[in-house]
């Protein structure tokens, strides 16, 4: 639904996007992460249409960015940062308004406002000026904007931004519902966000995407692979000694418990070799095993090793 | 056209929904008023016709209302960001830019035919003036309307350049008293003719429609300028994608 390719935008001589390609297919929620500077906005702005490449193509639903942009833009819903709108305006007044700029018929246009009154639930706000509007509404009113002519494809800048905790859940739940029906790429500062809502992310640094995978598969992606924990009954040194001679661990320490237990900390291999390597020398040295556990890794983690260099990652 | 008229709509209700409209326009009315009874009384007995006096002191006070409507054109659509929800939805930057400028010339023609309607009120005010030329007086203000449409295109190119309204308000009065003050400007250059002065000054075109001397190449300079103005302009909107 979207491609994305060898796209690159400089402003001057300062490079905001350089030579990213991605695809996000129909149906998919997928997020964009990155630290303030990553070029997001740059490449979300350049798939609205606000914005033209440098380099590269953009393409939304089979229609090249550059020769069919009026097409494009009718393809897009889309939600720029902070929601911009006119709070003179009534929500309804500015529903109508949109709709015209966007070219529908007025009957047609009638009926969709009602219908993404519904989707965003604004009936009871219909007759509201904007600015007397709560954050929470005015980003429903942005994404009711965005629904309004239909778009298959729904690119929505930070859209929780700004707003308290039950409203975020509250857009959050509408963005899921959209999910049924749209393609939707948006970009987050909120990683947990980003794991509930996404099918996938993609990571981008300095212009670049440094990882492109499911929320799950980027959590495991630090090199090293599963931070197990286990406490094993047996004289520290010997337990400490033992488990560093196994294949492929790292980072090993040992802090003694009460009654002879051991907690150890561990980087080991992933997928589930590190903890059987550990309860195969808990078994072969006689040691009583009462924990054995990989902690599990938040994306949190993947995004700080990716984008500060506080790790390393087996692949970008 | 739909577009046109959804965007132009908007420019008006963002004006007459407001004080602002109504302020302006007022402050407009009355100080042009002002200036033009106090010319009166100045010149008791002098040279220049009262429909000309009148157009002389709208034009005075025409780039304040100008300025006034025009600063917050593109400026204020920049600082809200609610540009780039107008440029991503499919309406051309051709359209946005002639919308916008059509709704400033609309609010600028209202504060223009207030002022030139006031006359006979000012009239009545002023016993020892004698009755209005209505030629003379359509002469004068069809003269104002093309300096008008000139001078605000003028205003629309420069608020693009600016997300700051009072930035863009500055700029844009001093950018449309350029084209008003063309006179005194050269004047001070050597060897200009006074000939060319006459030709180019704003002051001397509308007298001469005034005094019923209807000449082609003014009205050809201001709709050329007014052209290459909006032009520019649509070029500058359009030139963000690239820079």
């Amino acid at each position: 639904m979207i491609s994305v390719r060898d796209v690159s935008r400089h402003f001057g001589r300062l490079p905001a996007v350089r030579g990213i390609s991605f695809d996000v297919r129909q149906g998919e929620i997928v997020g964009l992460l990155g630290p303030n500077g990553a070029g997001k906005t740059t490449t979300l702005r350049m798939l609205a249409g606000y914005l033209r490449p440098s380099a590269g193509r953009v393409f939304i639903d089979g229609v090249d960015g550059y020769d069919g942009e009026e097409d494009v833009r009718n393809r897009v819903g889309y939600l720029p940062e902070n929601t911009p709108l006119y709070g003179e305006m009534r929500v309804r007044e500015y529903l109508v308004f949109r709709g015209r700029l966007k070219g529908m018929a007025r009957r047609h246009l009638r009926a969709r406002i009602d219908a993404v009154l519904v989707a965003c639930d604004l009936r009871d706000r219909a007759q509201s000026m904007i600015r007397t509007l709560s954050k929470g509404y005015r980003q429903r009113v942005g994404l009711a904007d965005c629904l309004l002519h239909e778009p298959p494809c729904l690119i929505l800048d930070e859209p929780t931004i700004g707003l308290d905790p039950n409203q975020i859940r509250q857009v959050r739940t509408l963005i899921q519902s959209l999910a049924e029906t749209h393609t939707i790429l948006l970009s987050t500062h909120i990683l947990s966000e980003a794991e509930l809502l996404c099918d996938r992310v993609l990571i981008m640094n300095n212009g670049c995407i440094i990882a492109a995978d499911t929320p799950m598969a980027l959590a495991g992606l630090r090199k090293g692979g599963e931070q197990i924990v286990a406490e094993i009954a047996g004289p520290v040194d010997d337990v400490e000694a033992a488990v560093e001679q196994l294949a492929g661990v790292r980072d090993v320490q040992c802090t003694q418990q009460s009654e002879g237990w051991v907690r150890v900390r561990l980087l080991g291999p992933g997928q589930g070799k590190g903890r059987t390597q550990l309860f195969r020398l808990a078994c072969m040295q006689g040691w009583e095993l009462r924990e054995l556990h990989a902690e599990q890794q938040h994306l949190e983690d993947v995004f700080a090793a990716l984008t500060e260099g506080a790790g390393e990652v087996e692949h970008a | 056209m739909r577009k046109f008229m959804a965007l132009f709509r908007r420019e008006l209700a963002s004006v007459f929904w407001s004080p602002l409209g109504y302020v302006t326009v007022a402050v407009f009315m009355s100080a042009t008023g002002w200036t033009f009874l106090q010319a009166v009384q100045a010149q008791v007995g002098g040279s220049l016709q009262l429909e000309a006096l009148l157009a002389i002191s709208i034009l005075v006070w025409l780039p304040v209302l100008i300025t006034v409507i025009c600063m917050r054109l593109f400026a204020e659509e920049k600082r809200s960001g609610t540009i780039e929800t107008l440029l991503t939805t499919s309406v051309g930057d051709g359209t946005v830019v002639l919308a916008k400028y059509c709704g400033a010339m609309f609010f600028v023609l209202v504060g223009l035919g207030g002022a030139m309607a006031s006359l006979p009120m000012l009239v009545y005010l002023a016993p020892n003036i004698e009755a209005v030329d209505v030629a003379a007086l359509l002469g004068g203000g069809a003269m104002l309307v093309l300096v008008a449409m000139c001078c605000t295109a003028i205003g629309v190119l420069v608020s693009l350049l600016t997300r700051n309204q009072i930035v863009a308000a500055i700029c844009c009065f001093w950018a449309i008293c350029v084209p008003l003050m063309v006179k005194p400007l050269l004047a001070t250059v050597p060897f200009v003719r006074q000939e060319v002065l006459d030709r180019l000054s704003v002051e001397q075109h509308v007298l001469q429609y005034t005094g019923g001397i209807l000449q082609v190449p003014p009205v050809v300079l201001y709709l050329t300028v007014t052209v290459l103005m909006l032009f520019t302009a649509v070029r500058v909107l359009e030139s963000r994608r690239w820079i």
